[in-house]
C-alpha cells in the first residue's frame, strides 16, 4: 500500500477542488434556502386558504337551519352543526363519537339504506318522516334526507334534518280548519234546505188548521141539528161521538199548533236576518232556538225555560244571539250524554234583566269542567271531545260573538261532577262594553 | 447520483491505495465535474462508472469486484455518518426490510430529488428473505457488498444467491438470503 499521506504536490489540487465543491455547495445552499422560502411562503397561503375555508365552512353548517350529521363507515358521527345540538338536546361536543343509530334507533338507520340507493338511482332527494331521539331519550318529528358521501375513500353518510314539530302542528290545524269549514258549508246548506221545507210547509198547515177549526165548528152545529129531530134517540154511541170528536179535533189543533211553532222557529233561525245590530227579543230568540234544538237534547235531557216576562228588547244582531244560545244548548246537552246517567239530565235556559244587562243562563246537570281546563275552554280549537265529535269552535264562536261583536259578557259557574251555567250578558243599549270576565267561579 | 458517493468512494481509494492514486484517476478520467463534489451534490453517475473502470486498470481488479468492495466500505462508513439508520434493527433481515420505507424515506426529507434504487422484500420464512434490487444505475454489485457486510455487522452467517432478473447486468436482481444457525 502506498502512502497515504497527502504530499506536497496533490495538495494544491484538492485544495482547488475542495473550493469548487465549497462553492458548489453554497449554490446549493442558496438555491435550496429560495426553495424553502417559496415553499414555506406557498404552505403559509394554503392555511390561510384552508383557515379561511374551514371558518366559512364552519359558519355555513353552524348557520344552517337544518341539522347535519356525518357519520363514517361505522356509524360514528364525526361531524355535526349547531342545529343538531340543539334540536337534539346535546352539548357541543357530545356528539362527535356517539353512534347514528343513538338519534334515528336501528330501524331507520337500516331503512336509510334504501333511502341513500333511491337518492342515487334517481338523482332526487328523497325524505322520510322519522322520530329523532333527543339526549334526554323524548322525541322529536324530522324530515330526514341521507346522502352518501367518499370522504378520503371510504363511504361516510350525511344526515340532513328538519324539525317538522311545528309544521306538523299547523297540520293539524289546518284539518281542523277544513273540517269546520265543512261542517260550516253544510249547515249553511241545511239551513237554506230547512228554511225552504218550512216555507212549503207553511201552505198546507194553514189550510188544514182552517178546515180544522170549521170542522169543530160544525160539528157543534151538526150535535145542536141531530139533538133537534126527534126520530132520533141518544144512545151510547152518539154520547161517544159528542164527547171523542170534538177532543180529537182539539188535539189535531194542537199538534198542527206544534207543527207551525217548529216550522216558525226554523224559518226565524234559518233566515239570515240582518247583520246590523236591531233591538231582538231574547225571550223569543230562546223559544226558538230551544225548538229547533229539540233533537239535541231530548234524549238525554228534559229542557225547561224560565223566561223574565220584564225583558225588554237588547240591541244585537238576531242570527248571531240565537247561535250562540244554540251552540250552549247543544254544549249541555252534550255535558249531561257524557256522564252517562240511567235518568235523564236537566237544562234550564232562564232570562233575566238585571238592571241594565239583559242576562241568559244555560244550566246543565252534566260532568261540569274540570279545573285543569277551565282556563282554555273559550280558545279557539280547544276541545274535550274526541276527533270526528267536535272542532272545539263552538265556546269560542261564542265568546267571540257576545264579547267582541256585541261588547258583552259570557262565563260560567262550574263544579265538577254536578254541573255548569254559563251566563250570557248584553247591555240593552249601544254604550261602552261590559268589563270582562270569563273567570271561573267554582259554586 | 449523490456527491457523498463520489467523495466516499475518494475516500476509500486514498485510505486503501494512496492520494496520488486518487489523483491519478481524476486526471485519467474526463469529468465533467472535475472531480469536486459536494455531498449534497447531484451529479452524472457515468463518472463513478468511469472512475471504477480507471481503477479496475490500474490495479488489474474487475470492475464489478471493486464496486462490491466499495460497498463493504459504504456500510461501514454509513454506520459512522447515519448511526440512527441503524436504531431499532435486531438482526440483518430486520434491516433489510426497512431500508426502502424508514432510509430511503429519510434520505428523501433532505434529498427529496435523489433517485434511489428500489429494495422490496419478501419474507419467505423466518430465516429466508428474498430481497429484489433495482435501478437504472446497475449497481447491483454494490448492493452485494452492502448486504454483505450488514449480514457481517449483525454477527450473522447468510447464504447469499444472487439471480439476475434482466438482459442489462446489475438493474434489477433477485438476492435470496438464507440464514445460517
Amino acid at each position: 500500500m502506498e502512502d497515504t499521506a497527502l504530499s506536497p504536490e496533490i495538495l494544491p489540487m484538492r485544495f482547488e477542488r475542495e473550493q469548487l465543491a465549497r462553492a458548489e455547495a453554497e449554490r446549493l445552499l442558496e438555491a435550496r434556502s429560495a426553495e424553502l422560502y417559496i415553499a414555506n411562503k406557498q404552505l403559509h397561503s394554503i392555511a390561510d386558504q384552508l383557515s379561511l375555508q374551514t371558518s366559512q365552512l364552519n359558519n355555513i353548517l353552524d348557520s344552517a337551519m337544518a341539522g347535519m350529521c356525518l357519520a363514517d363507515p361505522d356509524r360514528v358521527i364525526v361531524r355535526t352543526n349547531t342545529y343538531s345540538h340543539r334540536v337534539l338536546g346535546y352539548g357541543p361536543e357530545e356528539l362527535f363519537g356517539a353512534s347514528i343509530v343513538d338519534i334515528f334507533g336501528k330501524q331507520v338507520v337500516n331503512d336509510a339504506r334504501a333511502v341513500v340507493a333511491q337518492s342515487a338511482d334517481t338523482a332526487e332527494q328523497v325524505g322520510i318522516e322519522v322520530d329523532g331521539i333527543r339526549r334526554d331519550g323524548s322525541i322529536v318529528p324530522l324530515e330526514l334526507f341521507v346522502t352518501e358521501v367518499i370522504v378520503k375513500d371510504r363511504r361516510h353518510t350525511l344526515w340532513n334534518f328538519q324539525d317538522i314539530t311545528k309544521r306538523k302542528a299547523l297540520a293539524v290545524e289546518r284539518d281542523r280548519l277544513e273540517e269546520d269549514l265543512r261542517r260550516a258549508s253544510k249547515l249553511e246548506a241545511l239551513g237554506t234546505l230547512a228554511s225552504g221545507v218550512a216555507h212549503e210547509i207553511n201552505t198546507p198547515v194553514q189550510f188544514v188548521g182552517d178546515n180544522l177549526h170549521f170542522l169543530t165548528e160544525a160539528f157543534d152545529d151538526v150535535m145542536n141539528i141531530i139533538e133537534t129531530i126527534p126520530q132520533i134517540q141518544p144512545d151510547e154511541d152518539l154520547e161517544f161521538i159528542r164527547s171523542e170528536v170534538p177532543k180529537a179535533l182539539e188535539q189535531s189543533i194542537a199538534g198542527l199548533s206544534r207543527v207551525t211553532e217548529i216550522v216558525t222557529a226554523i224559518r226565524e233561525f234559518s233566515h239570515p236576518g240582518s247583520k246590523e245590530k236591531t233591538p231582538t227579543d231574547l225571550n223569543k230568540a230562546v223559544s226558538d232556538t230551544v225548538t229547533i234544538s229539540v233533537n239535541h237534547w231530548k234524549y238525554v235531557a228534559d229542557l225547561t225555560t224560565d223566561l223574565d216576562e220584564d225583558m225588554l228588547p237588547v240591541s244585537c244582531v238576531p242570527g248571531e244571539i240565537n247561535q250562540v244560545i244554540l251552540n250552549l244548548i247543544v254544549n249541555a246537552a252534550q255535558a249531561i250524554k257524557a256522564k252517562d246517567m240511567a235518568d235523564k239530565g236537566t237544562i234550564t235556559v232562564s232570562t233575566q234583566m238585571q238592571g241594565d244587562l239583559a242576562e241568559i243562563r244555560v244550566t246543565d246537570t252534566g260532568t261540569g269542567i274540570p279545573e285543569h281546563v277551565q282556563g282554555q275552554i273559550f280558545d279557539p280549537f280547544f276541545t274535550t271531545k274526541e276527533v270526528g265529535e267536535g272542532t272545539g269552535q263552538g265556546l269560542s264562536l261564542a265568546h267571540s260573538i257576545i264579547v267582541k261583536k256585541h261588547g258583552g259578557n259570557i262565563r260560567f259557574e262550574t263544579r265538577p261532577g254536578v254541573g255548569t251555567t254559563f251566563i250570557v250578558a248584553l247591555r240593552r243599549v249601544e254604550s261602552a262594553n261590559l268589563p270582562q270576565s270569563d273567570a271561573v267561579c267554582a259554586v | 447520483m449523490k456527491g457523498i458517493i463520489f467523495r466516499e468512494f475518494f475516500e476509500m481509494v486514498d485510505t486503501t491505495i494512496s492520494p496520488k492514486m486518487t489523483e491519478k484517476l481524476i486526471a485519467q478520467c474526463d469529468l465533467r465535474s472535475g472531480g469536486a463534489y459536494t455531498s449534497v451534490g447531484t451529479y452524472d453517475h457515468s463518472e463513478i462508472f468511469a472512475l471504477v473502470n480507471a481503477l479496475s486498470k490500474e490495479t488489474g481488479i474487475a470492475a464489478p469486484a471493486l464496486i462490491k468492495s466499495f460497498g463493504n466500505y459504504l456500510f461501514a462508513r454509513y454506520r459512522k455518518i447515519y448511526p440512527r439508520f441503524f436504531e431499532g434493527s435486531t438482526d440483518a433481515f430486520s434491516f433489510l426490510e426497512q431500508i426502502d420505507t424508514k432510509v430511503h424515506e429519510d434520505v428523501r426529507k433532505i434529498h427529496p430529488e435523489a433517485e434511489l434504487p428500489s429494495l422490496k422484500c419478501n419474507r419467505v420464512s423466518t430465516d429466508h428473505l428474498i430481497l429484489t434490487y433495482q435501478s437504472t444505475r446497475a449497481l447491483g454489485d454494490l448492493a452485494e457488498g452492502l448486504i454483505e457486510s450488514t449480514a457481517e455487522h449483525f454477527g450473522e452467517t447468510i447464504a447469499l444467491e444472487r439471480e439476475n432478473l434482466s438482459s442489462c447486468n446489475g438493474q434489477h436482481i433477485r438476492f435470496s438470503l438464507t440464514r445460517r444457525r
